[in-house]
């Protein structure tokens, strides 16, 4: 994490990194032909074929494989919680330069990326688009620093679900430090609507451990309340509470057949992105409820 | 050892609460922030299991504060030491000023000897432990034993000196000011510093002998804030409250003349209270006695309402103002029960006929020529009620003469008289008179030289150019200083066209230049001559020589010149007790010392510095005498003083004064005793204030302790991390 720059850490580790994951069972304005259509109203007359017209004096489209109409939505907690560390870098940074090597790397193969940051509410959204300056308003986003008091999960996933009308992927980047609540319902509806969803849980070391040793008070990063924690005596009561916790988001991804990893902030963000993409191709290669991930035949190119 | 509060003593029971706080292991060593705390749940604070306690020092320091606190609010005090204080004495002091009516109205009846009775049985109530003071007031008040004086006298001794010194008492003439005597009073009795208290709250009271009349002056109660400690005790001596009284009546200023003025006079009859109706004015002369051949005016006054009476002025005085005055005439009021207020003096206020003689040329057969001196003089002297002026003009030649005893009140002589007339001019000025000579021509003085007793000497015609003013005039002189106010000082307006030379060293020793020319060359010389005095004047009026006349200063220098030699009153209107009397600064002579005479016949010498006269202290005629000849003027009693109707005790009241319960409290509940008397022993001792001193002191220390602490603590901490990095 020396390098300062979100866009030069995302390329480096993207760098090496197999290109086309995905074919997208659009069509698209490509340079690859797939095939011809005879025109109907309603088309775009733009793809009409007039070389054919002149020789055939009949209106066809040409059809295109579209290879870069992925439609990606990286959500993004930025809420105060995310800035806690315990060594190192905080969970914020960690999860925002996941979330820009994920965007550099779609859009390195000219797939649409949007960005849609949240905390107790939605606080930034930038449409998917695949536009030269639109990474780098990405990138703009993402560097900004968590404010947010509290964490909502369920409102941004509604509102994805309400907004987003074209099928999409969607990968949601918090620690999902939050009561359960109605999340399970909320990616259940992004599920209906086709979306192959990705839950990426960053979790600081501490968080998962609990490794305190002097009892002191215990201040909350979001809302500020304190309490006084022996974390001897607190510490088993914790770790039962946030394995179940996190129990209970594992089990409502796996009911709904989401991805869900959980990513500790020591862990190299090359290896996170190496399991992630080994764990999508292998979803893709098997039949599967939702569109996102491409034809069956999609792989490495 | 008592204590005045003793529950607060459980308050030291908070000295547990630093104990447990340091049994309490709780020691959060700062705050750590943490994601979230929705795992978490508080920890129970825990009790140390370690017998021994950290930080004994400054738990004692704070204990210890505590207890002092809360040993500070249960008030302690010693009551053996107190005893032995109090010297067996009753505990209940007082602070006791006893303010005496010594006002003209405590001269009816037996008033005052009830009141020094009432003041003599007052006196015996004080017990010898209160501070004890006396006063008395009539238009002022006065200190007859003063609480420091009391102080330092032994109590037995210090009553008899103020009963001494009340029984020698007598009252006044004076009116009453009851509002400034209590405010003054009750100012003492606060300012009292008294060692022996110690700032206690000793009870104040002020106790008031007097007839409360319905006249007293209360007015300056009104400003003033009655302190809450301060009780008022009224002890009125009174008497029925009937009474008539007789006031002399202004004539208004500028109003023309009474025209029965020179007959008869008006005074104000007033009675205030009673059953009498009728009364009489009788004039009488010197002690009192009627003056034959007058007969009463009876007078018909209901009681509550006063009436304005004419009285023919006594026989043989009408019309003559020395006459009338050298009677020493008074008007008594007959057919009243007191007397003190029964009695009107007069001071002569009739009209004065005075003489102005003119000497000049233009006299006899251009009586009324404008061009000439004589047509302004005419015009210059205006008849006033007071005065009148009679301007008598004959050719310088013919011979001078006036009836004895009465000579012109001033001569204006221009051009020259010869010298029989000159002659005669000495003699007048020589005896008091006032010569004015105008130099209207140049050529030989000799009636201003025969006057002022040097050779003659003549007087050239000075150049002027265009015109010339006045240059510098002596605005510290009589004459002219009543123009000395700067709106009226300008004399600039005023042009000469001709003027002669004048030396004042010509005129010989003494001569003094009262207003110079622009030029220098000396306008008007003023030169003493026995009594009197003579001006040359180095132009005249006459249009020819300069605008004077036509200015309006020239009436006024010309009346100020005519009026110079006295034998008027001086000060219109009814003169009361305790009046100050303006003095004239006009024909005075300042080398002389002014006396007044007094109506009892005692003289007083005035400085010639003083401007007015304070010592008005008894009714009657004063006179005050001066080189111009006596001049008297009337002292009377204030007309409030006859309203001696009870004053209502309520408007005390409302004026804010508070007043003592009149009937005896019943005995106080002996444990009720005991308690007052404890917090007035807690209340000399004050202990608590040395409790609440060292407490202060203790936290200081503590806090110090624990920043000590703290500080070693966090640097050996610093110093361990370091090396645990390194």
């Amino acid at each position: 994490m020396r390098i300062k720059s979100l866009q030069v850490r995302a390329r480096v580790t993207v760098e090496g990194f197999l290109r086309g994951l995905h074919r997208s069972p659009y069509h698209g304005f490509s340079v690859e032909f797939s095939e011809y259509r005879e025109y109907t109203p309603g088309d775009d007359p733009r793809y009409l074929d007039w070389r054919l017209f002149a020789r055939s004096d009949r209106y066809f489209i040409k059809r295109f494989e579209d290879e870069t109409n992925l439609r990606c939505y990286l959500v993004l907690d930025t809420s105060r919680s995310m800035g806690y560390r315990s060594a190192g870098y905080s969970k914020g940074e960690y999860a925002r330069t996941l979330a820009a090597t994920i965007a550099y790397f779609l859009s390195t193969q000219r797939d649409a990326v949007g960005l849609l940051t949240f905390e107790d509410r939605i606080t930034e959204y930038l449409p998917p688009r695949h536009r030269p300056g639109h990474l780098r308003r990405l990138m703009g986003l993402l560097e900004r620093e968590p404010a947010g008091k509290a964490t909502d999960l369920a409102g941004p996933l509604e509102q994805i679900a309400a907004t987003v009308r074209k099928r999409g992927l969607v990968i949601l980047i918090s620690d999902l430090l939050a009561p359960i609540g109605t999340f399970q319902k909320r990616l259940g509806y992004l599920r209906s609507r086709g979306h192959d969803v990705v839950v990426l849980r960053i979790v600081d070391p501490a968080e998962a451990d609990f490794r305190f040793e002097t009892s002191a008070m215990f201040r909350d990063a979001e809302s500020g309340r304190e309490i006084y924690v022996d974390p001897a005596s607190a510490r088993a009561a914790y770790l039962r509470r946030f394995a179940a916790h996190a129990e209970q988001i594992k089990q409502a991804c796996v009911d709904l057949g989401i991805e869900y990893e959980s990513i500790t902030t020591d862990t190299p963000l090359e290896l996170v992105l190496f399991d992630l993409l080994k764990a999508r191709m292998r979803r893709s290669r098997r039949p599967n409820r939702g569109m996102g991930a491409g034809r069956g035949g999609g792989g490495a190119r | 050892m008592s204590f005045l509060a003793p529950l607060y003593i459980l308050g030291g029971l908070a000295i547990a609460a630093p104990i447990i706080f340091h049994l309490i292991r709780r020691t959060p060593s700062g705050e750590v922030p943490f994601s979230s705390l929705m795992f978490l749940d508080p920890s129970p604070p825990r009790l140390s299991k370690r017998s021994r306690l950290d930080q004994i020092l400054l738990l004692l320091l704070r204990a210890a504060a505590l207890a002092l606190l809360a040993f500070a609010f249960a008030r302690p005090f010693l009551r053996a030491k107190a005893q032995v204080e109090a010297n067996g004495e009753t505990s209940t002091r007082e602070r006791i000023a006893l303010l005496v009516d010594t006002s003209a109205s405590m001269r009816r009846g037996d008033l005052w000897t009830r009141a020094k009775a009432l003041a003599s049985q007052l006196i015996d109530e004080v017990r010898p432990g209160d501070a004890f003071a006396v006063f008395t007031f009539d238009n002022g008040s006065r200190t007859v034993l003063g609480f420091e004086e009391s102080a330092t006298l032994d109590p037995r001794q210090r009553l008899e000196i103020a009963r001494t010194r009340l029984n020698a008492l007598q009252p006044s003439w004076a009116s009453t000011q009851l509002g400034q005597a209590l405010v003054d009073v009750v100012t003492a009795i606060n300012d009292v510093v008294d060692a022996g208290e110690r700032g206690g709250n000793v009870p104040r009271r002020v106790i008031l002998i007097g007839d409360l009349q319905q006249g007293s002056r209360t007015d300056a109660l009104g400003e003033f804030e009655w302190p809450s400690d301060v009780v008022l005790d009224l002890k009125p001596v009174a008497d029925d409250g009937s009474n008539a009284g007789i006031h002399g009546l202004a004539d208004a200023p500028g109003v023309a003349a009474d025209p029965e003025a020179e007959t008869s006079l008006r005074v104000r009859v007033s009675n205030d209270y009673g059953t009498r109706d009728s009364f009489t004015l009788t004039w009488a002369g010197e002690e009192g006695i009627p003056l034959k051949g007058e007969t009463p005016t009876p007078a018909y006054v209901p009681p509550g309402e006063s009436r304005v009476i004419r009285v023919p002025r006594p026989k043989g005085t009408q019309a003559r103002a020395d006459a009338f005055s050298k009677r020493s005439p008074r008007l008594v009021l007959g057919g009243d029960q007191r007397d003190f207020d029964n009695t009107l003096y007069l001071a002569e206020k009739s009209r004065e006929e005075a003489t102005v003689l003119y000497l000049g040329s233009d006299a006899d057969d251009k009586i009324d020529d404008p061009n000439g001196l004589l047509y302004y003089v005419r015009r210059a002297f205006v008849d006033t009620p007071r005065r009148r002026v009679k301007v008598v003009a004959q050719a310088p030649a013919s011979a001078v003469n006036w009836p004895p005893n009465t000579p012109p009140a001033l001569v204006i002589v221009a051009g020259e008289v010869g010298s029989p007339n000159a002659a005669r001019l000495r003699d007048y000025v020589q005896q008091g008179g006032t010569l004015l000579n105008v130099l209207n021509a140049p050529g030989k003085v000799e009636t201003s030289a025969t006057v002022a007793g040097v050779p003659p000497w003549t007087t050239t015609e000075a150049r002027v150019g265009r015109d010339v003013i006045l240059g510098e005039i002596a605005f510290d002189h009589p004459l002219f200083a009543p123009f000395a106010a700067p709106q009226f000082n300008d004399f600039t307006k005023i042009h000469f066209w001709k003027y002669r030379k004048l030396d004042p060293a010509k005129l010989g020793e003494g001569a003094r230049v009262l207003a110079k020319f622009e030029k220098g060359d000396p306008a008007i010389i003023e030169k003493s001559a026995g009594k009197g005095r003579l001006l040359v004047m180095a132009s005249g009026w006459s249009p020819a020589d300069s605008q004077l006349a036509r200015s309006s200063k020239f009436a006024p220098l010309l009346t100020s010149l005519s009026e110079g030699n006295g034998g008027t009153p001086l000060v219109e209107g009814n003169l009361v007790i305790g009046d100050r009397v303006p003095l004239p600064a006009s024909g005075v002579d300042p080398s002389k010392p002014r006396v007044i005479r007094k109506p009892d016949g005692t003289r007083v010498t005035l400085a010639s510095a003083e401007t007015t006269f304070a010592g008005t202290d008894q009714p009657g005629l004063y006179v005050l005498e001066t080189s111009a000849g006596d001049r008297p003027f009337a002292v009377n009693l204030d007309p409030l003083e006859s309203r001696v109707a009870p004053l209502h005790v309520e408007t005390l009241e409302q004026l804010g004064c508070r007043l003592a319960k009149p009937t005896r409290e019943q005995a106080p509940d002996p444990e009720q005793l005991r308690q007052l008397q404890n917090s007035e022993l807690e209340g000399r001792q004050k202990y608590w204030r040395w409790l609440v001193l060292a407490a202060i002191a203790f936290l200081i220390a503590e806090t110090w302790l624990s920043g000590r602490l703290s500080s070693t603590r966090s640097t050996t901490r610093t110093a361990h991390a370091e090396a645990m990095a390194s």
